[in-house]
């Protein structure tokens, strides 16, 4: 009895939170996410509202995990999919999405930089930016290094975290960066043997290896131009700054698109526009990017996040190359 | 005496039906993935050298930690199931608390605790007067054990305790008698009799270090320290390859499965005796070391965990501040309302799902104990051979099935799923206590003209019930620490506190994170000091 | 016809095959006796239902209960381990298989049914504080409270010490003749299954070997193994004394004179006589002399008021005290 008792107990509890939140309706725009941007730290809080207010569309928010994970359910789910939008394929993935996408000439694509747009057919729209970059702890008492090849000197030795290019984005963006400084040849394999002693660690995330950045464990960590605005804006201190190599930055951008056969196009087309104009910054805040509109005032926080002149796009590398720079990767860090 | 009882088959089916629906269908479905194109992927993963570097890496590493583990727990369980003194019962509630911290948490706590620059070290620092890192533990294969021993060895400290707190001495005693020696006497009377619970709590630690992954590329600092579950990941996350996923899942699957084979608990566990054994008081000499052992444990155990309170309430720097509680605070749906969220929806999945196990699990083990089945336990261990990414692939693919759109079905499917991913510990810590339940018990009140259900609930299930609580312990903290299924299956609509925990990192808010996890500590506490502190068990 | 009735029960094991067939009246108290593994353990499980026969029938008050459930037998047991219930106190213990519903009447009959076996006021204690014979009392208060139509006692007093031994067992037979609750009681103890029982059964090798009153299994044993189980004796080959004879002449210790002088048989026909008998060994038992004997190479047991002062002597044995059997 006790037990049932229990049970039941456990049941009523578990229910709690259903009943406090509303049933789902019909008629609503379902909207493919990435976890982060659903997050209720994240731009969704604030923005999924403000749309539902002004446009009287009902928007249903899904967070499918990370952008990896929301391609594979689009290919899973096929033409049975919810999704009528889906919102943060990176272009270097894009190429696995475009199947299921329709095109979308949005009215706002003129205020895009045309060397953010990489889909010509527009299934993809980019709505926001980041370029891959290593962050400094400016009061560490080292040199800034000024380049990729100056983190193989001697000083920096184990000062480095990075991040493994087999289980995070992150990581695989710094291989494909070194790879287009390096290209192909003898210097790209000699960069890694090296940084292999001045890596302190190879962390499996992002997530750690910042975490681990922050303890005070090394000085250096990959992660992104945008990066110091956090410690800005929030810790008041600008001992944190991102390194501008001027040989150029890896970048990644991320796409907005509309999936192909949806009933609610128009609807579809009001929120893409949303995220193209009002939502920028709010996005771009958030995630730690840059907005693509180029219409926009940033806030000032983002003079801390220097923008490098001249960029490299993940999506530009071929699928194959990028499985072929992995392999070798391996090879060198486990020799 | 009684061979294959229908009835406790028919009161395990439930569990066996949730079992099959949640994890062998999504596994199954997985898996074909991995048949595609005749195979070819499979074909591959086999004739991959690189298959074979993973396995030798994978099984040295988890069969190094769960032999320390164990080796480490055996003299703590030898003390703690001899004696009884102040304290002993809060260092075993204490020691399950690691079980609940997310993987990133235990990485942050481990740098902050024993970092190059962690206080460990600045501690240290200071009192030799040195201006450089004394201890250098992280970053190399011997903290991927550390790390892996800090996390798991309260399964073989528990699991062994219970155990042997239970098993009577009179062996030991004529051993003596005998003219034997304390460690002849244990090596060959007590460890024979020991042998199944410390096999048991093996192979789970085993299983736990064989698909543990970013702990080893984190701590371990080095690529050549990757597992199977390493590679996976890269094939699910990154290189967007289900085939190839669904192959490797397979290979290490059948590696798990045929090592969970040859090890299952066959043989039969030796039958509760009248007298339970007496824990002495301990006094003098041995309080002296009781206080010694438990300092240790704590020692031990403690400062990653309190690494991660003491980040919640002071920076880097060392000020004091209250910042990342007013972050959690500010969750943009309103004041606290996120982080309560997330506090109930936590509590609210791991009750359940710890509850359901519990209730499921006792019912699968007597099924078991009951039928001398060996099948049963099996494959109610199975979602543990299974690594996470490829449970969360399985999860995945069951979530696009069902294709569901409502709240209540996340809700469902998330306890579901979590209930799935707890069973197998709930099944494993009861199952020794069903097998030492002696036949004629159960005979002799049947003979009465008792039910079987009467004689199951009076009498059986009363006997479980500090297994089941110990059960109950587990499985509530490991459903409190899940991420992924929850992530998966939920659309992320079911936030929880780790889920909150990583929200909060990828917005930068480490020390919001550290906040978090405080609260995920103190929920479990709770939740171990109520089980702890309620009645007391009937065999007393 | 019987109460209880196994009519050709059968179970097979790999190398062990228990048949048996018997009856028991009502009211009766049988013991069942036979060296351990002999298969009384066995057949007590079959009776309860704890196990399934291979073959036979089992009829109970003139029904077939052969297939029937264990808990609708109505036939109580009390084991030989420890079974009461560490869950429950020891009034709650012996409440357990009550048909009783009230409460109040529960705890009556558990009340008296602990003075019954001499345990007043012992309803709260824990189960695990009982000393053996507290325990084996508290479970047969226990199965009587179930009221069972018939009561299996499996071996209840083998881990007890022999004072114990003797005091439980005048409680359970007082039990009986009060209640008059037919009883099976397996023992491996001979002296306690003939002081206890109206009538025995002798198990060997999973058969029923003999079945009796004490009396008649000790003065007329139907075979040499219910001969030796009931009690000491001799048995030497028969042609020995009768030299077409087969099989074995039986006699008990008591029914043999010995004789220091040589004696002549013509003076005593009713006996038969062994002279030049070796003795190997004399005890005293208290009552007599207990001598070990060896007569053309046979041992002898014999009873001797006297202790004898040669080292062969002549035996004389009633004729027809001597049992011929196989």
């Amino acid at each position: 009895m006790k037990k049932a008792l229990f049970l039941i107990f456990a049941v009523i509890i578990s229910a709690t939170p259903l009943m406090a939140q509303a049933a789902s309706e019909q008629n609503v725009l379902t909207v493919y996410a990435y976890d982060s941007f659903a997050s209720d730290w994240g731009p969704a809080g604030t923005l999924i509202p403000k749309f539902e207010e002004e446009t009287g569309i009902k928007v249903n928010l899904i967070s499918a995990g990370d952008g990896v994970e929301m391609i594979s359910r689009v290919e899973l789910e096929g033409e049975d999919t919810r999704a009528d939008v889906i919102l943060g394929i990176t272009d270097d993935f894009a190429y696995r999405a475009y199947p299921y996408l329709e095109s979308y000439d949005s009215p706002i694509l003129s205020d895009i930089p045309d060397e953010l747009k990489f889909d010509p057919e527009n299934r993809l729209i980019p709505f926001d930016y980041g370029a891959f970059a290593f962050v400094w702890d400016s009061e560490c008492g080292l040199q800034a290094p000024a380049s990729l090849s100056d983190l193989t000197k001697e000083e920096y030795r184990d000062k480095v975290i990075l991040i493994d290019p087999r289980t995070s984005s992150v990581g695989l963006g710094l291989l494909l960066w070194t790879y287009n400084i390096y290209g192909d040849g003898d210097e790209f394999e000699a960069w890694w043997e090296t940084m292999k002693n001045n890596a302190l660690t190879i962390a499996d995330g992002w997530s750690s290896a910042y975490g681990l950045f922050t303890e005070g464990e090394a000085p250096i960590v990959l992660s992104y131009t945008t990066s110091p605005i956090y410690h800005v804006m929030n810790d008041n201190t600008t001992r944190y700054q991102a390194l501008v190599f001027d040989e150029g930055h890896e970048a990644t951008i991320e796409g907005i698109g509309i999936v192909k056969g949806t009933e609610m196009r128009e609807e579809a087309e009001k929120f893409v526009d949303f995220i193209l104009t009002e939502a920028q910054l709010d996005i771009a805040i958030a995630n730690s990017m840059y907005p693509v509109n180029a219409t926009l005032e940033l806030p000032d926080a983002f003079d801390y996040a220097p923008r490098p002149s001249k960029l490299f796009r993940s999506g530009a590398t071929s699928p194959e190359k990028t499985e072929e720079l992995q392999a070798m990767w391996l090879d060198i860090m486990t020799e | 005496m009684i061979k294959k009882d229908r009835y406790y088959t028919a009161k395990a089916l439930p569990g066996i039906l949730i079992l099959v629906l949640l994890f062998l269908i999504p596994l199954a479905f997985t898996i074909s993935y991995a048949f595609r194109d005749n195979g070819k992927a499979l074909v591959e993963v086999f004739s991959d050298k690189y298959t074979y570097r993973l396995l030798a890496f994978t099984l040295e590493e988890s069969v190094l930690s769960a032999l320390i583990s164990t080796l480490v727990a055996i003299p703590l369980a030898a003390f703690f199931s001899k004696y009884t003194f102040p304290g002993r019962k809060a260092v075993l509630t204490l020691s399950g608390l690691s079980f609940t911290i997310p993987s990133i948490l235990v990485v942050l706590g481990f740098v902050i605790w024993y970092g190059n620059n962690g206080i460990l070290n600045t501690l240290l620092m200071r009192i030799l007067g040195k201006d450089y890192s004394i201890l250098s533990i992280l970053y190399s294969f011997k903290a991927i054990i550390l790390a892996h021993v800090y996390l798991n060895f309260p399964i073989a400290f528990l699991l062994i305790t219970n155990a042997w707190s239970v098993l009577p001495d009179t062996p030991e005693k004529a051993a003596y008698t005998l003219g034997k020696s304390n460690s002849e006497t244990f090596i060959k009377v007590t460890l024979p009799r020991l042998l199944p619970a410390i096999l048991s709590s093996f192979i789970l630690i085993f299983l736990f270090c064989f698909s543990s992954f970013s702990i080893i590329l984190v701590l371990g600092g080095n690529p050549s320290f990757s597992t199977f579950e390493t590679e996976i990941y890269r094939r699910v996350h990154i290189s967007v390859d289900r085939e190839g996923a669904a192959a490797l899942s397979l290979f290490s699957f059948f590696i798990t499965g045929v090592i969970l084979i040859i090890t299952s608990p066959g043989r039969k566990e030796s039958k509760l005796s009248r007298k339970q054994k007496e824990l002495q008081k301990a006094k003098g000499k041995n309080l002296a070391a009781a206080i010694l052992l438990m300092l240790l444990i704590l020692l031990f155990i403690l400062p990653p965990m309190l690494s991660i309170v003491y980040r919640a309430f002071y920076t880097k720097a060392g000020g004091f501040t209250l910042k990342a509680w007013e972050d959690i605070a500010k969750g943009s749906t309103g004041l606290m309302s996120t982080a309560m969220n997330g506090i109930i929806n936590s509590f609210a999945i791991a009750l359940a799902a710890a509850a359901l196990a519990v209730f499921f699990g006792s019912r699968i083990a007597m099924a078991a104990a009951k039928n001398n089945s060996k099948l049963l336990p099996l494959l109610s261990s199975l979602p543990m051979a299974t690594g996470s990414v490829t449970l969360g692939l399985g999860f995945s693919f069951l979530a696009v099935m069902l294709n569901h759109d409502s709240l209540l079905a996340s809700y469902l499917l998330v306890g579901g799923a979590h209930l799935t991913i707890v069973l197998p510990f709930a099944v494993r810590t009861i199952l020794p206590g069903a097998k030492s339940i002696p036949d004629s018990l159960s005979a002799a009140s049947y003979t009465l003209g008792v039910s079987k259900g009467r004689t199951a609930r009076k009498i059986e299930y009363a006997l479980l019930s500090p297994y089941k609580k110990r059960a109950f312990a587990f499985a509530f903290a490991l459903s409190l620490g899940e991420v992924n299924a929850t992530l998966t299956l939920s659309d992320g609509h079911v936030s929880t506190l780790p889920i909150l925990i990583y929200r909060m990192i990828s917005s930068y808010n480490y020390q919001g994170a550290a906040a978090l996890g405080t609260l995920l500590l103190c929920e479990a506490l709770i939740i171990f000091a109520i089980g702890e502190g309620g009645k007391k068990n009937a065999i007393s | 016809m019987p109460y209880l009735e196994i009519r050709k029960l059968e179970k097979k094991y790999k190398d062990f095959t228990l048949s048996a067939s018997f009856g028991v009246e009502k009211g009766e108290f049988l013991c069942i006796i036979g060296p351990s593994g002999s298969g009384k353990s066995t057949l007590l499980s079959l009776i309860a239902g704890l196990d399934k026969p291979d073959g036979g029938t089992i009829i109970l008050d003139g029904k077939d209960i052969t297939s029937e459930k264990i808990q609708k037998r109505e036939i109580g047991m009390v084991f030989q381990d420890f079974t009461l219930f560490p869950s429950m106190n020891v009034e709650k213990n012996i409440q357990f298989g009550m048909k009783e519903k009230r409460k109040s009447e529960r705890k009556k009959l558990s009340d008296s049914l602990l003075s019954l076996v001499d345990l007043e006021g012992y309803g709260k204690r824990s189960v695990s504080s009982l000393s053996g014979g507290e325990a084996q009392r508290v479970q047969l208060a226990r199965a009587i409270a179930a009221e069972p139509r018939i009561l299996l006692l499996d071996e209840p007093l083998s881990a007890l010490d022999a004072p114990l031994r003797k005091s439980i067992r005048n409680a359970i037979r007082a039990i009986h003749d009060s209640t008059g609750i037919t009883m099976l009681y397996v023992t491996h103890d001979r002296e306690e299954a003939f002081s206890i029982s109206d009538s025995i059964m002798i198990m060997h090798d999973g058969k029923t070997v003999s079945m009796g009153t004490a009396e008649e299994l000790y003065r007329k044993p139907s075979d040499l193994f219910t001969a030796f189980f009931t009690g000491e004796g001799t048995a030497l080959p028969a042609h020995l004394i009768y030299e077409n004879m087969e099989g074995y002449l039986f006699f008990r210790p008591e029914n043999a004179v010995l004789s220091e002088e040589p004696i002549n048989p013509d003076m005593y026909p009713m006996h038969i006589i062994l002279s030049d008998a070796e003795i190997l060994s004399c005890e005293f038992n208290g009552s007599a002399y207990m001598l070990g004997l060896q007569y053309q190479g046979y041992p002898m047991l014999l009873q001797s008021a006297v202790k004898p002062r040669r080292k062969t002597v002549s035996v004389m044995i009633l004729k027809e005290s001597l049992l011929n059997l196989e």
